[in-house]
C-alpha cells in the first residue's frame, strides 16, 4: 500500500511536468527516477527482504564490476544485484523506457538460482545465460513504460525488459579496458548491440544452449 | 581527392582486421570519420548508435558467411569485406544530416550526398589500414571518386539494389568490379602478391 501511494504520489507529480522549461524538466525527471527507486526500495522492505540491501548499499561499490569479479567476492548475490540494478537502470533510460522499477531482490534470488543449478561450474557463457533466463522469468524489470518512439519500433514492455537484461549479461562479460567513464559508455554500446540481437534474443530465450551460443558469439565482439 | 582520416586508423601497432570487428573500435572509428568529415565540410551529422549497432551485427554476420577457406584469398576478402560495409551503411543509414553550409557546392560528392560520401570514406579509408597493415599496399583512389557522375549513378544505383555498393566501391578503389554478383564472393588466388605480416589468420 505504501508503495502504491508513493507510486501514485509519483504519477501525480510526474503530469505537470510537460510545460516546464526542458532544463528544470531534467531535474525534476531524474528527482523522480529517485522517487521510483525509493518506492521500489519500500517494496522490497513491505516483502520483508531487502533489509540486507538497504543496509550494505554502498554508492557505486560494485557498480562496474564484472560477471568474474562478482563470482569471486563474498555475498556475490549482493554484489550482482548491486550491479544490476545499477546497469539495468541506466540500460532502460538508453534504451528508451520512461518508467520502470528493478529490484534488487529478485535480482539476486536469480543470481542464487542460477549458481545453485550448477551452470556456474561450466564455462561463463552457460552461467550467463542461466542468469539471462533466471531474470527474465522472476521479473526483475517490471512496470516498464516504454517511451511512444520504442514502441513505434515495435518492442513492448517485456521485450524490453529482455533486451536490458541481454545487455546487462554482455556487459558484465564484455573486457574492459578503461575507468567507470568507460565502463558506463561500454554498457550503451551493449544497450545497442541487445537491441541489434532482439530477433535472436526472443527466438533463443527458452532454450539454454542456443542462448549460450549467442552470448559466446557477441561477448567478446563488444 | 584525399578522404579525411580517422585518428584510430594511424594507429599502426595493433591489428585493424581485428579490432574492426569489436563494436567498440568501430564505433569509435566511425565517430572519428564522421567528425573528420564535419569538420573539413561543415557537415552537421548525427549518428544513430541503435542503427550503427544494427550495421555491424549484421556486417559481422554477412563478414562470417562467406570468410574464406584459403589464406591466399585474404586480400581479396578485405577489399570484399568492406564493399559488404558498405552495403550494410547504406541499408540502415546510421547516419543523418541536421545541417549543411549555405551555399555548398551540389556537384561536389560531400555536398551532393552527405551520408553517402561519409559511409564511403569511411570504408575505403579502412581498406586501405588493412591493405597497409598486412600486405604492404597503398590504396590507389580512383579519380572517379570525385567525378560527381559516378556519384549520381552511385546513389540512383545502391537505392535500388544495397549490394551493388561492393561493385561501386571496388570502381572507387581503383579494383575491378564485380557488378554482375556483387555481393558473392569468388575466392581467387592470383592476385595475391604478398603474404600478410603479423601472426594467425584472421
Amino acid at each position: 500500500m505504501l508503495r502504491f501511494t508513493m507510486r501514485r504520489g509519483r504519477s501525480l507529480l510526474d503530469k505537470p511536468l510537460e510545460p516546464i522549461p526542458a532544463p528544470i524538466s531534467k531535474v525534476a525527471r531524474a528527482m523522480l527516477s529517485d522517487f521510483d527507486e525509493i518506492a521500489d526500495k519500500v517494496n522490497d522492505v513491505a516483502a520483508g527482504l531487502s533489509h540486507r540491501f538497504l543496509d550494505l548499499r554502498e554508492a557505486g561499490r560494485w557498480s562496474t564490476a564484472t560477471l568474474e569479479e562478482i563470482e569471486n567476492i563474498g555475498e556475490a548475490e549482493i554484489a550482482f544485484a548491486q550491479a544490476a540494478y545499477h546497469g539495468l537502470t541506466r540500460a532502460l533510460r538508453h534504451l528508451g523506457a520512461e518508467e520502470g522499477l528493478v529490484s534488487e531482490v529478485r535480482t539476486a534470488e536469480a543470481y542464487k538460482a542460477a549458481i545453485q543449478s550448477g551452470a556456474a561450474e561450466s564455462d561463463r557463457f552457460i552461467l550467463a545465460a542461466a542468469l539471462l533466463q533466471e531474470m527474465a522469468r522472476r521479473g526483475v524489470i517490471r512496470d516498464v513504460l516504454p517511451a511512444p518512439a520504442v514502441e513505434g519500433e515495435g518492442l513492448d514492455e517485456p521485450g524490453l525488459a529482455r533486451i536490458a537484461i541481454l545487455a546487462l549479461i554482455l556487459w558484465f562479460l564484455a573486457e574492459r579496458q578503461g575507468d567507470e567513464d568507460d565502463a558506463e559508455a561500454l554498457l550503451l554500446t551493449c544497450c545497442d548491440v541487445a537491441r541489434a540481437l532482439k530477433g535472436d534474443l526472443e527466438a533463443s530465450l527458452e532454450d539454454s544452449e542456443r542462448l549460450r551460443d549467442l552470448i559466446a558469439a557477441y561477448a567478446d565482439k563488444i | 581527392m584525399s578522404l579525411p582520416v580517422p585518428e584510430v586508423l594511424s594507429e599502426t601497432d595493433r591489428p585493424i582486421r581485428r579490432a574492426m570487428r569489436r563494436m567498440r573500435w568501430f564505433k569509435q572509428s566511425f565517430a572519428q570519420q564522421v567528425d573528420a568529415i564535419s569538420r573539413a565540410s561543415g557537415v552537421d551529422y548525427r549518428i544513430h548508435d541503435d542503427r550503427l549497432a544494427q550495421t555491424f551485427i549484421a556486417w559481422l554476420r554477412a563478414f562470417e558467411a562467406q570468410k574464406p577457406t584459403q589464406s591466399t584469398a585474404r586480400r581479396a576478402y578485405t577489399n570484399f569485406a568492406s564493399g559488404l560495409m558498405l552495403k550494410q551503411m547504406i541499408q540502415d543509414a546510421p547516419l543523418a544530416v541536421a545541417g549543411v553550409p549555405v551555399g555548398s557546392d551540389a556537384s561536389n560528392p560531400a555536398y551532393y550526398w552527405p551520408e553517402g560520401y561519409a559511409y564511403v570514406a569511411y570504408c575505403l579509408n579502412v581498406r586501405s589500414a588493412v591493405l597497409a597493415q598486412d600486405f604492404d599496399e597503398a590504396l590507389a583512389l580512383t579519380p572517379d571518386l570525385s567525378d560527381i557522375r559516378d556519384w549520381w549513378s552511385f546513389k540512383e544505383n545502391v537505392t535500388e539494389d544495397s549490394s551493388l555498393a561492393i561493385a561501386f566501391l571496388d570502381l572507387f578503389a581503383g579494383e575491378e568490379p564485380n557488378w554482375a554478383s556483387p555481393a558473392l564472393f569468388y575466392e581467387k588466388t592470383e592476385r595475391i602478391e604478398a603474404w600478410p605480416r603479423g601472426e594467425g589468420s584472421g
